[in-house]
């Protein structure tokens, strides 16, 4: 047993030594309701979607995505609209998405008080109410205007998850404590 | 004479795009010929995953049909051609002359699988050729097949007969085959795309557990079995394989101790009934 005690442990030995005190991270480990997140009332009721974001499925974090590869093509990777752009995806409840007014493929704005990510929906059934999926690490970023101050249209994710780590004692990110909100693009990009 | 078989398992495909790739790898920006002009880097799909997902959360179910030229024996491209610019290989494999289609966009048109790509800037009709270009190198499949990680593709040598008591015998069956236009394409589990479902759960209420081994049964609209099953030990249940628009449907779930419950169905697309509490 890898413990300091060698033994089945209910209260971390190594965390009482190390980090004693650690309110997000206590000894015993017990639910603590997320600091974003559906208990999270005020902002939970501008930002009603928890958004989780893994690894990307068909890219390599960036490796392989945008620069007019053919991975782009890929069906469940991006998605081409009209404009002749490859937009990035996300994937969100069928019945979320018809309440937005927002049908399979639309552009949509996904955003919170940290920026906006133009994306294209894909409506889906896999994922309960509430909830929206879309992977990390596109490998473009293209502002709609001045950087850092506008809506991206690559699909560059993490310009909504937080910075913050998941306890101030770690170094474990926290991107899937993140709200958001989506609504249809209107008028799309030219 | 043995000819070229795709043997494609709905079941076994996960979206993995391996083959779509490969597709790429093999075919954009290099020209094999005699057999094919290079693929251009957008817009064409030689292999394809049609996504499609059934039912209602939580009862969802999500397959991808893996869609080519179905190098059909009887092809329509063929008749539609000029001057001989689709042909049929002795092996089965049929190609699009790169050099002899230059111009001939009813090819294109021609196909009722949707399979052929016009091709703008060389004016030529495009599609899937099997890889024959390696095959007749010594390769035993094509790129897509070999990048399949899960055996969903398989790539066969067969004479006719053999390939037609297969089918029969495991049950294969081929995209629209009212087309009649015999492809050398043939999918194993279709029902996955193609057909619909009926699932659902069954619980004890006051219990607050999951029936295990509860009986479900499944009754046409004139009150005749098609199949009865039991639940898993979720309380799960489905079936399977029922036509799309199908009609009338009634299920009783059955449990020893609480009264039966009957559900009476309209089936259009597949249906998750969620939680049936007894």
């Amino acid at each position: 047993m890898q413990t300091t005690s060698g033994l089945l442990e209910f209260e971390s030995s190594s965390l009482k030594k190390f980090v004693p005190s650690d309110e997000e991270r206590p000894l015993i480990p017990k639910y603590i309701p997320s600091w974003e997140g559906h208990h999270t009332r005020e902002l939970y009721s501008k930002y009603p979607l928890q958004l989780i974001s893994p690894h990307p499925r068909f890219s390599f974090h960036t490796m392989g995505d945008a620069k007019d590869s053919y991975l782009n093509d890929v069906r469940d990777h991006r998605v081409l609209k009209e404009d002749g752009y490859y937009y990035w995806i996300i994937r969100v409840n069928a019945s979320d998405a018809l309440q937005r007014g927002i049908q399979d493929n639309d552009l949509v704005r996904v955003f919170n008080d940290r920026g906006t990510v133009i994306c294209a929906a894909k409506l889906t059934d896999r994922l309960p109410p509430g909830t929206a999926h879309s992977y990390e690490s596109c490998a473009d970023y293209d502002p709609l205007g001045k950087p850092g101050e506008s809506a991206d249209r690559s699909g560059c994710i993490n310009i909504l998850t937080p910075a913050r780590f998941i306890t101030k004692d770690s170094s474990g990110m926290a991107p899937n404590s993140c709200l958001v909100e989506i609504a249809k693009l209107e008028p799309a990009p030219a | 004479m043995n000819k070229w078989n795709l043997i494609i398992d709905v079941a076994k495909c996960h979206d993995c795009n391996n083959c779509f790739l490969a597709c790429k790898d093999e075919h954009c920006e290099n020209d094999h010929l005699p057999y094919a002009a290079a693929q251009p880097r957008h817009g064409q799909r030689w292999i394809d995953l049609l996504p499609k997902e059934r039912g209602q959360y939580p009862h969802v179910y999500v397959a991808y049909l893996p869609y080519t030229c179905m190098q059909c024996d009887n092809p329509e491209c063929m008749q539609a051609a000029e001057d001989g610019a689709v042909y049929q290989r002795q092996d089965g494999i049929v190609i699009i002359d790169p050099l002899k289609a230059k111009g001939q966009k009813a090819i294109v048109d021609s196909c009722p699988y949707g399979v052929i790509w016009w091709n703008e800037a060389l004016e030529l009709p495009q599609k899937c050729t099997f890889c024959a270009h390696l095959l007749d190198e010594g390769w035993k499949e094509p790129r897509c097949v070999q990048a399949c990680p899960t055996g969903a593709l398989k790539f066969l040598s067969l004479e006719d007969a053999e390939m037609q008591q297969m089918a029969k015998s495991e049950g294969l069956e081929v995209w629209h085959a009212d087309y009649g236009l015999e492809p050398r394409v043939y999918y194993r589990n279709l029902f996955r795309y193609n057909k619909c479902f009926v699932a659902g759960s069954v619980a004890l209420k006051d219990m607050d557990e999951c029936a295990n081994g509860a009986q479900v049964t499944l009754l046409d609209s004139a009150g005749n079995v098609i199949d009865r099953l039991l639940t898993n030990n979720y309380g799960d249940f489905k079936f399977d394989g029922l036509g799309q628009d199908s009609g009338r449907y009634r299920l009783e779930v059955e449990y020893p101790g609480y009264k039966k419950q009957a559900v009476d169905l309209q089936v259009k697309e597949s249906i998750g009934l969620g939680t049936i509490f007894l």
